[in-house]
């Protein structure tokens, strides 16, 4: 009887106390007093025997508190919740709407996409062709670009396909389905459709107003700027010399890289590129010009391995052997080194999550350091330069941004809800740290190898070296021995131009516009 | 003695430079472009040490394998078309009998890049004990000879001058570039301006009574006495925005002055000048 009392009072005692609860944490809210609503909607979670609307209501609640309080981790995590229990759930089109605006912040490219991926079934189509068609359109392209990076490349183009302009992630679409037709990532026959793949840059960079602001967005047009130059450049390429549509195409290429804004993010790789353009269209003073460039201690970060391959390249065509065997010579002492260590390090077999702090203790190393137990200098520093591995790191930055704000808020700190938020991020930092060692890896693994590639070019054009010598000697050409002077001032178009010499001081005002006068030494 | 050294291997070493300039033209077919300036840069690119025997070189043909590089870019401000306007503050620097101080503003019209045209008027004033007035004001010197030696300079040496306006024409034949750290960079441009104008003049009176300064008559058709200048100067005009500049300039103003008995009342005799006003200027530009 006295149970039987008990479980009625409790009862009774309980559906106010739930009540209060939802109502304290929506007065919260509304105050704007977005951590203690956090707390409130937390007990409502907590406090069993709820009613489903209260839980619903709490779901959404929390999730909406913490992306308030500039918490998108936690409020994806709850979105999460909402999303995965279907369409039934009354928030659900806000909880897709809040898993894009929290993706969009963290910049996550692999749990937001999966989540969607995750709830984009038959059983919720319908629910969701009725959302509003801006935030479908930004699902799409969510999804889109998750099926591109699974390599479904049909699907890709389907849903990128559906983003319309004036939708805030149409260039983003038109870069993407970009990529899609010119087949990067693609191991089959794929012919590119060069003619889209320009369409789709130009209306990418088009859709970017001139005056934007935004970093991403400018980046992306730099993107699409540098991907309208590698196509110009890739059908231009194919084509034979003297083909008026070659030398079109090429100009364009050059006219393209150079788009790319000087001191953006992209520039470096712009520059690089556009020595290869110049070298093809014999431009071999402005090919040089631009490999100077990339040498300056402005670039001191920056790893072009291949770049002096493809300066002793522009030596070698222009007969000046003696430059092309001290390259080669410079690149071989460089380089074989450094595979050497990363192959050891490789061997070495590390765990996934040892990766991460082997890098970071890589990074403080000095510039003249050569530790074999750690990843060189300039391959540690090519590593976090790579866009991919700059996003995982800012992921994992704010999971411990985030663990530290449970840990230390004073509303959050002594409550369930901050240790199980801390335990959740502490949980998320481990899982992450495996995906990016497993990354790190493989991306050292791929340096690794594309360094034994250029080791092994230098050889190749070594060997070719050695036999125009000795042509030369046979023909009976002095090899070595002459001088070379300072070449006359090059011509200046008018007033508005100035000229300097370079006279071993790199300013950094003139990154970007170095020329060489180079004048080939060949004979007929 | 490094730098003798250095000129005395590459003294040795010019003949071999000159025979790889002949093998060059037989290769090529053209001649390779020497100028004084390709031994500068060979100087800079020779390896020989420093301090090795000067015949050495000679025996071993060194060869320099100097890189051409260069920049042609556009010019970050660009003015050709543009108005200038330049408040300065301006000092004479030459001072010998009198000194001026004073305020200028000039005008200018870019014609082209490095060609201008300016008009500038000034005026000169000092304050002592009188309080404020247009003018210039007797130099240290003269005060010292007047008071310690009962000397006074010609007359026609203490001509003072309220104002001025000119006309010159500016070419800027050099340019160039300076870093502050890396953390600011600005352009410049030397100028050389040649105009003429014509200044306002005054003429203390032999004998002061009272506080404020007196000034002898002279005669002027327009009602201000006044005599023309020729002018020549220089200065370095430095552009840190498209709109905003600081200039230096030292300009000397030529001016042919006299003192005659029939112009001036208390003349003791006749004097003529021609007066080198040489002033220094320092202001900022505003381009627009």
């Amino acid at each position: 009887m006295n149970k039987a009392i008990l479980i009625a009072a409790t009862v009774t005692l309980a559906l106010p106390a739930s009540a209060q609860n939802i109502d304290k944490a929506v007065k919260a809210f509304k105050a704007g007093d977005y951590d203690v609503a956090a707390a409130q909607f937390y007990s409502v979670l907590r406090f069993e025997g709820e009613e489903e609307g209260d839980i619903a209501e709490a779901q959404y609640g929390l999730a909406k508190s913490f992306e308030k309080l500039g918490l998108p981790l936690a409020a994806l995590k709850y979105y999460e919740d909402i999303a995965k229990s279907g369409n039934d759930h009354p928030h659900f089109d806000d909880a897709i709407e809040g898993l894009l605006a929290v993706g969009d912040t963290l910049d996550d490219d692999l749990k937001t996409p999966q989540i969607l991926d995750a709830i984009y079934t038959p059983e919720n189509e319908n629910a969701l062709r009725k959302m509003n068609p801006e935030v479908l359109q930004r699902v799409h392209y969510t999804l889109g670009r998750f099926m591109f990076n699974r390599a479904n490349f049909k699907e890709a183009r389907d849903f990128l396909g559906t983003v319309k302009p004036g939708n805030p992630k149409y260039p983003h679409a038109q870069y993407m389905l970009g990529l899609v037709r010119l087949g990067v990532g693609r191991g089959d026959n794929y012919a590119p459709k060069y003619e889209q793949v320009v369409e789709h840059f130009e209306k990418a960079r088009d859709a970017i107003a001139k005056d934007a602001s935004d970093e991403r967005l400018l980046e992306l047009r730099d993107l699409a700027s540098l991907g309208l130059a590698r196509t110009y450049y890739e059908q231009a390429y194919q084509l034979d010399e003297g083909d008026p549509k070659r030398n079109d195409g090429l100009t364009q290429a050059r006219r393209e890289f150079l788009n790319v804004p000087r001191f953006s993010d992209t520039w470096p790789q712009a520059l690089f590129e556009r020595a290869w353009a110049e070298t093809v269209s014999n431009n071999y003073g402005k090919a040089l010009g631009a490999l100077h460039s990339l040498r300056a201690p402005y670039f001191g970060d920056e790893f072009y391995p291949e770049a002096r391959i493809l300066q002793a390249i522009i030596y070698y065509y222009n007969c000046q052997w003696d430059r092309v065997n001290t390259i080669l010579e410079e690149t071989k002492d460089s380089y074989g080194p450094m595979t050497k260590t990363l192959q050891g390090l490789l061997d070495e077999n590390f765990a996934l999550d040892e990766w991460y702090p082997l890098l970071q203790k890589s990074l403080k190393q000095g510039k003249d350091d050569k530790s074999d137990k750690l990843i060189p200098r300039s391959v540690a520093f090519a590593v976090t330069h790579d866009p991919k591995f700059a996003k995982m790191e800012r992921f994992l930055r704010e999971i411990d941004r985030e663990a530290k704000v449970f840990e230390k808020n004073d509303t959050f700190k002594r409550s369930d809800m901050g240790r199980e938020m801390t335990d959740f991020a502490n949980d998320t930092r481990d899982a992450y740290l495996a995906l990016v060692g497993k990354f790190l890896k493989t991306k050292v693994n791929d340096l690794n190898g594309e360094l034994n590639d250029i080791t092994t070019r230098a050889s190749i054009v070594a060997l070719e070296t050695k036999t125009a010598e000795a042509d030369w000697l046979e023909q009976g050409k002095e090899i070595g021995g002459q001088s070379r002077a300072r070449q006359p001032r090059p011509f200046i178009p008018d007033d508005t131009f100035q000229f300097w010499w370079f006279r071993n001081e790199y300013w950094v005002d003139e990154l970007g516009y170095y020329e060489f006068t180079i004048k080939t030494e060949c004979f007929e | 003695m490094k730098k003798l050294l250095l000129f005395a291997t590459l003294t040795t070493m010019a003949p071999a430079v000159s025979a790889a300039d002949e093998e060059e033209k037989d290769a090529s077919g053209e001649e390779a472009a020497s100028t004084d300036e390709d031994k500068g840069g060979d100087e800079e690119a020779s390896d020989a040490p420093a301090d090795a025997p000067a015949d050495a070189s000679a025996e071993v043909p060194a060869t320099t394998t100097e890189e051409t590089i260069f920049v042609v870019q556009g010019k970050p401000f660009l003015v050709a078309g543009k108005f200038e306007l330049s408040p300065q503050l301006a000092q004479s620097v030459n001072d010998s009998f009198t000194s001026h101080t004073g305020l200028i503003a000039s005008g200018l019209y870019h014609l082209k890049e490095n060609v201008a045209f300016e008009l500038t008027g000034g005026v000169f004033a000092w304050w002592d004990v009188g309080g404020p007035r247009l003018g210039g004001r007797d130099s240290e010197l003269t005060v010292e000879l007047r008071e310690k030696e009962s000397l006074a300079p010609e007359r026609v040496k203490l001509y003072q001058f309220p104002g001025f306006l000119a006309a010159d024409a500016q070419w800027s034949p050099l340019y160039g570039k300076v870093s502050v750290h890396d953390l600011a960079l600005g352009q410049f441009n030397l100028y050389l301006s040649v105009g003429a104008g014509a200044f306002a003049m005054q003429l203390e009176s032999l004998t002061q009574n009272g506080v404020q300064k007196s000034y002898v008559e002279l005669p002027s058709p327009i009602g201000v006495p006044v005599t023309l200048a020729t002018s020549f100067g220089g200065g370095l005009r430095f552009y840190f925005t498209d709109w905003l500049g600081v200039r230096i300039e030292v300009r000397d103003y030529v001016l042919p002055l006299s003192v005659r008995e029939s112009d001036v009342a208390d003349a003791e005799g006749p004097s003529f000048d021609v007066t080198n006003l040489v002033l220094g200027q320092a202001g900022v530009s505003f381009i627009f």
